[in-house]
């Protein structure tokens, strides 16, 4: 499905200082402000490489329906709003984008043909994920072109195969999945947007041999592994960056003693790929819930979290140099 | 509907959703507390059997302020700053509360300094409960549970052996402090079931007490009260005295106005569940229902106090005992001060129930110690998140608990409790409820700010409140009235610090150092980051999206 791609090189041409400084974010799902956010971090915190790790689309497609009177009726979190001119439309729009979901103009027929058919809404939902992702990335490259900083973009389980060919220009803005990138001092980055198993049956979702294979590939690729970056979508097992609420055949939380039972739910395949080649540095994301950090051996492990429907962006600014991590600080701009 | 993601193919599910819309087969945020517990946090804050302890203490001020009226304008003057925190939590569903909410919505400084301020005010009222049952209450109970079991030799370690002296005080308190801190560090859930237990259990006790209220009428007060302070004070002279000093009986509409901040601070706490907002489940009903909740069960409490206070105890002696007891010391020649569970208790010979109205306050003042652990915590661990604290404090220990952040939670409180039992050096940090006030203003000045100076938080996120009003969202408005109306409590704060906390240059000085060290911090943290290239201001402030 992906092939291993060869070594390239995306050293960022502007470096003041002996440092790397990058931003790192995941799971904005579909979030057109967060995004916008991400490709403007760059200048707000000053960072030099801007990585994306996975999860951009969205999950949810709102209708929003053309009635006999010529106004606008749509949901937004659970609640009615109607549109009486165009200028109200295009609020509503804006609003739908903003909180990670798709707007589709619909009347009320191809509303009733739309909730009877997965085919159809499976349709909707890849012309507007397509849509978006060419307008994200044609919107990075026009923004971070000629500033010297590098957007590194990755797709995760969430996202179909499909946005790969739209992800990415090949030259302001990458798709760096699967691949292993030198960035600057030596400093590798290794991507992977694959996870294990999850109950929801997302689209990469692979077993953990697969990605420990994967990874191995990966890995033997790395010069000089004590001072990679891993940016692998799913955190290490049992790290507790990792940690969710085990839930039921229904995805109802499962609840002993009336207390949640939380369970962790990383990759072991992950874990022993860090264990084993030991990188400067996980960035990882995935557990939008789990937000902080760990240690396995040297290697700091992050997920910065995700609270995307609001239009927060979490990240994490890292300071890195191929000796050590310098410094980091979580954002949430 | 399609289980299996092909490559090329979008796994949509058929149908739409109760919330509009079509979704994916994708991943879904799951988060960790519930209605439930978010009550138990709310009612815990509130603490409905310290509320009920000390239930007169507006009428300390304003003796002729009529309480239910007081208490149902109040509890409406608090919905708007429940409003408030319910939109807040919904627009920045993060742990951290009030710290979260100023720094991102007002300024990273006035955060850092709301955020400080709160580790050293909060850490007072579980200090203060800590002093009241090490020095009496725990007492109570025990001596009575000696009773109900005949086992005398318990009582008369209660009423003897443990009945004085500051050691022992300390040891009582400090052991309470370690136990909870202990279980708090060692399992959030067990701490949650704490939280719990008290919850259910404080209610199921003041309904008790209530009902032996209710069974009773005044003359049996009135027979009660002179056989329990024979030769030393009665119901008539209480009365009597209070003319004597001026208090004239009846209401007044300007004592029942000025009474309702104080009648607003019985229920506050009603928010608290904010501070672990992000670990809310379904944050915007949970937060609701904890909010609401927490605030009309309290509510329905205090007026059903009110009214059996009134009928019961009589509202011309409960005015003129409360009065005595605030303003004039000197004539008030009863034992102990006014106090709803002491005057339940006389109204008894039961044993069990003379246990059961013991346990009210030990059952509010472990519960609110637990909540202060659990919340004030969080609040450190938002700030060490940030980095405004050092990194070690949000390291979570072997249990998956933030126990660096609830050990330094519990020294704080310890700290303060020390300085309750064996100095009068406490009463510098009295002034909380102006401190707390301080907060509510700039809090309530956040939503506001969120909706004309954050516009893209606050188009993003649920609107709780969606109507307008004349065009204005109507949750600006009572973010501005919310806002006004914390001013004017802190204004009686100042101006009326009687039962709230006297006002000195020391509780002054103490109110600036708790509000300034934060800020100076973050100061310090800002310039030390400008030496290694990072704008920490730009860290904790919004992306511009354009």
């Amino acid at each position: 499905m992906i092939s291993l791609r060869s070594r390239s090189s995306a050293a960022p041409k502007k470096q003041p200082t002996g440092r790397l400084r990058v931003f790192y974010c995941g799971d904005i799902h579909g979030s057109d402000v967060c995004f916008r956010k991400f490709v403007n971090a760059g200048a707000h915190y000053e960072a030099d490489v801007l990585v994306l790790g996975g999860d951009i689309t969205g999950k949810g497609l709102v209708p929003i329906v053309r009635l006999d009177d010529g106004t606008w009726r749509g949901y937004l979190h659970g609640q009615p709003r109607s549109c009486a001119n165009g200028e109200e439309l295009e609020a509503l729009r804006l609003a739908v984008s903003r909180a990670g979901f798709y707007a589709v103009e619909v009347t009320a027929d191809e509303l009733a043909r739309l909730e009877q058919s997965a085919d159809g809404q499976s349709d909707a939902f890849r012309t507007a994920m397509i849509e978006q992702v060419s307008a994200w990335t044609a919107l990075a490259s026009e923004r971070l072109a000629g500033t010297g900083r590098l957007c590194l973009v990755m797709p995760g389980n969430d996202d179909e195969y499909f946005i790969d060919d739209y992800l990415g220009d090949g030259e302001t803005v990458q798709n760096v999945d699967g691949k292993v990138v030198e960035l600057q001092n030596g400093i590798e980055l290794v991507s992977l947007a694959w996870s294990n198993a999850t109950p929801w049956n997302s689209a990469r979702e692979f077993s953990e041999e697969k990605i420990a294979e994967r990874l191995g590939e990966l890995s033997s690729q790395v010069e000089r592994p004590q001072s990679a970056i891993f940016n692998v979508h799913v955190p290490p097992f049992a790290s507790g960056i990792d940690t969710v609420q085990k839930l039921d055949d229904q995805f109802r939380p499962v609840v002993e003693n009336g207390m949640p039972v939380e369970i962790p739910v990383g990759s072991t395949a992950v874990r022993e790929a860090i264990e084993h080649a030991q990188p400067r540095l996980g960035l990882h994301g995935h557990i939008h819930e789990s937000k902080g950090e760990a240690r396995i051996g040297k290697t700091l492990c992050i997920n910065p979290g995700s609270d995307y429907a609001s239009g927060r962006l979490h990240g994490v600014l890292v300071d890195i140099s191929p000796e050590r991590v310098e410094r980091h600080i979580y954002t949430e701009g | 509907m399609s289980s299996t993601a092909e490559p090329g193919g979008v796994a949509a599910k058929a149908g739409i959703t109760p919330q509009g819309m079509f979704v994916r087969d994708a991943t879904g945020l799951v988060r960790q507390i519930g209605p439930w517990h978010a009550l138990a946090i709310a009612i815990g804050s509130i603490n409905i059997g310290g509320g009920f302890i000390a239930f007169f203490y507006m009428l300390g001020v304003f003796p002729r302020a009529d309480l239910p009226v007081t208490l149902i304008l109040g509890l409406i003057a608090s919905f708007a700053l429940g409003a408030v925190y319910v939109q807040l939590v919904c627009s920045l569903p993060r742990t951290g509360g009030d710290y979260v909410f100023a720094s991102r919505l007002l300024h990273p400084v006035l955060g850092a300094s709301i955020g400080g301020a709160e580790f050293l005010v909060f850490a007072t009222f579980p200090a203060f409960w800590a002093a009241n049952f090490s020095t009496g209450n725990f007492q109570g109970v025990l001596g009575s549970l000696g009773q109900l079991l005949g086992w005398h030799g318990l009582t008369h370690f209660a009423d003897v052996t443990i009945a004085s002296g500051s050691g022992k005080f300390f040891v009582i308190g400090l052991i309470l402090l370690l136990a909870l801190t202990a279980v708090v560090i060692w399992s959030t859930k067990a701490g949650a079931r704490i939280l719990s237990f008290c919850f259910v259990a404080g209610l199921t006790t003041l309904v008790i007490g209530l009902i032996v209220l209710l069974t009773h009428s005044n003359a049996d007060f009135v027979r009660a009260f002179n056989a329990t302070y024979k030769g030393k004070a009665t119901y008539a002279g209480v009365i009597a005295a209070g003319t004597k000093a001026g208090y004239t009986g009846g209401f007044s509409f300007s004592n029942t106005l000025s009474a309702l901040p104080y009648a607003a601070l019985l229920i506050w706490g009603f928010s608290w569940a904010a501070y672990p907002a992000g670990e809310l489940r379904q944050v915007s009903r949970t937060i609701k229902w904890s909010v609401y909740g927490s605030a009309s069960i309290a509510m329905i409490f205090f007026l059903v106090t009110a009214f059996v206070a009134n009928s019961v105890l009589g509202t011309r002696f409960i005015g003129s005992a409360n009065f005595l007891s605030a303003q004039h010391a000197s004539l008030y020649t009863v034992p102990a001060g006014p106090s709803m569970t002491l005057y339940t208790g006389m109204l008894t010979t039961s044993t069990f129930l003379q246990f059961i109205i013991n346990l009210i306050p030990v059952l509010a003042e472990i519960g609110i110690i637990t909540v202060y652990l659990m919340t004030t915590s969080r609040i450190l661990f938002a700030l060490s998140f940030d980095r405004i604290l050092p990194h070690g404090i949000r390291s979570l220990s072997r249990f998956g608990t933030p126990a660096v952040a609830v050990i330094a939670t519990a020294i704080s409180i310890g700290v303060m409790f020390t300085l309750a039992i064996f100095t009068s050096l406490l009463t510098v940090w009295s002034n909380g409820t102006l401190g707390l006030a301080i907060i509510y203003v700039f809090v309530s000045a956040a939503v506001v700010m969120l909706v004309y100076r954050h516009r893209e938080i606050w188009d993003s996120g649920p609107k709780t409140l969606s109507m307008k009003v004349a065009g204005v969202p109507l949750i600006a408005i009572i973010g501005a009235f919310s806002t006004a109306f914390a001013l004017l409590i802190a204004i009686l704060a100042i101006v009326k610090p009687l039962e709230i906390g006297p006002l000195s240059w020391k509780s002054i000085v103490a109110l600036v150092i708790a509000f300034a060290w934060g800020a100076v911090v973050y100061l310090w943290l800002r310039s030390s980051y400008k030496r290694q290239g990072i704008n920490l201001n730009a860290v904790l402030t919004e992306i511009p999206p354009e």
